[in-house]
């Protein structure tokens, strides 16, 4: 079954003689988790957008991305307006300016709830804080009257996740949700993303730069370059025959698979 | 300065032979910022501890790194070391010679032998000079030869970094990330300096660019008998460069120790979480991070170990007496009772 289906997604914006994305095709499945890997200036972001049906009116586009059959290229705006958030959300980036510093991250989760779904205030508040115990923020209830500045950048993303399931969305489109954050946070947030998606048959695209995110996250994943897509299938099968040369070059970038320069001359005397 | 001085009866009172650079007990404490007024917790003074009591040293042509999340104090120590900052206590010492106070000329002198390479080269490079320009400021600064000397010089370090002669009068915004990098790095080499502090040098990069940044580090350390002092909170990235790393958690020389020795099999559970936490570029392996949840403050006062309230392993002894940074069997040195008594294997 099919959920999402983009077929020959074109993007030029205006001015530029490039094709920011060129005949991009691939779809995605509930369950499915689309690993989206290019790096910048690839066009990975230019996707992302055309996902959501956010690019800039500027945008020349063709090929259409259907979602469930509605073509979000030849949406309105209000029909858009209520896909995003319940049933399309994206996790961005950066925690810090996903949120909006002068409100509270209760009222500003509260307030998303409420705006979508039929919730008194009370409803919505006990649904806040299960949401933020799911992502794994300790004691919720007493963070609800927290401003982002007073939590870690961690907690904060945790936040952002929250935002991004509490309408239990059908496709969740994450742009490097693990990124800005340190190693040991990343970890919980990946198996946070992995169980919450497994849990509730949702589809995720996954944009990220960091092939063993693709790895241990992905089913599927796209490889663009240059605004085309050079390569795509299961993940399995990418890390072990990678067919295009860039997917390759990107494979032997890793660290684990670059040999350790034979002429570093050993650590000196005793540690 | 506190009284847990745990790496006392290690470094400290061993120096291993040929360090260029050495540290000492170097402590960075910071008033903790008050709110509204308030100080932001009742205990330890309003002091907040960046750095603590940091002993270690690097060798004539080694690369050490050092690695810790965010708030390991890393690039504090990185600021020490190249005299932006001085410590609360303890020294910093270039080839025999203390230079933790060293203010004015002589800590100008300092700056030909002690370069700086930084994370974004989209900050840190003047967007109003062109390249050429830019990697020949150092030597303006410092009065090295003749103005058209310099030019040369700075045509010659384009060269060494690759970096295409046609670039000589772009500015940097014309420049891909890599490339600018490239022009930081032939700047910081400009004065031909002994040793390089790399504070995240890769890490605004994409990762092909990364690769060959690394590369390119990797080899003018060889021609130029360069010694590294590699800043990075990516385990991952600093594998293949490091001769040694060195892992900091909330300010503390956790462990230390030579690279492959340090990878094959940690010894503190800290440096076993952040590397249980790269998720492996392989499907096929098991991705199986370690959870051991943020930072937590512990009181100044506490006598115990400070990664106790994160670690799985804790035992009472833990609680009651912090462990010294002591030697393992395979060459590391560790700062843990657990390890200590037996080594922590791997998985």
């Amino acid at each position: 079954m099919t959920m999402l289906e983009v077929t020959n997604l074109t993007v030029r914006y205006r001015g530029a003689e490039r094709l920011a994305v060129d005949q991009v095709s691939f779809t995605l499945g509930p369950g499915e988790v689309l690993g989206i890997v290019g790096e910048s200036g690839s066009g990975k972001t230019t996707l992302a957008m055309a996902l959501l049906g956010l690019l800039p009116p500027g945008a020349q586009v063709a090929g259409s991305v259907r979602f469930d059959g509605q073509d979000l290229l030849r949406s309105s705006e209000k029909q858009l307006r209520k896909l995003r958030g319940s049933q399309i959300s994206a996790i961005m980036q950066n925690a810090s300016t996903a949120l909006n510093p002068s409100f509270t991250i209760g009222s500003q989760l509260i307030a998303l709830l409420r705006r979508h779904r039929r919730l008194s205030r009370q409803q919505a508040r006990a649904e806040a804080v299960s949401w933020l115990g799911k992502v794994g923020i300790p004691a919720p209830e007493s963070k609800l009257s927290f401003y982002p500045h007073q939590l870690s950048g961690g907690m904060n993303q945790r936040v952002v996740i929250a935002m991004a399931l509490a309408l239990q969305p059908r496709m969740v489109l994450a742009d490097e949700p693990t990124s800005a954050l340190d190693v040991t946070v990343q970890a919980a947030v990946l198996s946070l993303l992995r169980t919450l998606i497994d849990d509730s048959a949702s589809a995720m695209a996954l944009i990220t730069h960091d092939l063993g995110v693709v790895a241990q996250m992905c089913t599927q994943v796209v490889v663009m370059n240059g605004g085309v897509v050079v390569e795509s299938g299961p993940v399995s099968e990418l890390f072990v025959a990678a067919r295009h040369e860039y997917t390759r070059r990107l494979l032997a970038s890793l660290p684990g698979r670059r040999p350790r320069p034979s002429s570093l001359h050993p650590a000196g005397g005793s540690t | 300065m506190s009284d847990d001085r745990p790496d006392q009866r290690g470094q400290g009172s061993q120096p291993r032979p040929e360090a260029l650079l050495r540290l000492h007990q170097v402590r960075k404490e910071f008033p903790r910022r008050r709110v509204l007024g308030r100080p932001a917790r009742g205990d330890d003074a309003g002091v907040l501890v960046a750095v603590r009591d940091v002993s270690l040293d690097v060798a004539r042509g080694e690369t050490l790194s050092v690695v810790g999340e965010s708030g390991s104090g890393k690039s504090t120590l990185g600021r020490i070391i190249l005299g932006l900052m001085e410590p609360t206590s303890g020294t910093v010492e270039f080839g025999g010679r203390d230079i933790t106070a060293l203010r004015g000329a002589s800590r100008r002198a300092l700056s030909r032998d002690i370069q700086v390479i930084f994370q974004d080269p989209y900050a840190s490079l003047n967007p109003r000079q062109r390249v050429e320009d830019v990697i020949r400021e150092p030597l303006d600064i410092h009065r090295v030869g003749d103005p058209s000397g310099r030019l040369h010089r700075a045509h010659e370090l384009m060269d060494r970094v690759a970096l295409p002669a046609r670039y000589r009068r772009a500015y940097p915004h014309e420049l891909s990330g890599g490339l600018r990098q490239r022009v930081g790095i032939a700047a910081a080499l400009a004065l031909d300096p002994k040793v390089i502090v790399a504070d995240e040098p890769v890490s605004a990069l994409d990762v092909s660019v990364q690769a060959q940044i690394l590369d390119l580090l990797a080899e003018l350390r060889q021609q130029m008998s360069l010694t590294m002092v590699f800043i990075s909170h990516d385990l991952g990235v600093v594998h293949q460069i490091s001769d040694r790393v060195a892992v900091l958690c909330q300010g503390e020389l956790i462990e230390i120790g030579p690279a492959e020795a340090l990878y094959a099999a940690p010894q503190h559970p800290y440096t076993k979480a952040l590397l249980s936490a790269i998720p492996p570029a392989d499907p096929a392996v098991r991705y199986d991070p370690i959870a051991i949840g943020e930072a937590k403050h512990v009181p100044e006062a506490d006598p115990g170990c400070r990664f106790r309230p994160r670690c799985w392993l804790a035992e009472p002894i833990c609680a009651d007496v912090a462990p010294a940074l002591s030697p393992r069997p395979s060459g590391v040195r560790a700062h843990c009772h657990i390890s200590e008594r037996a080594p922590l294997t791997i998985g």
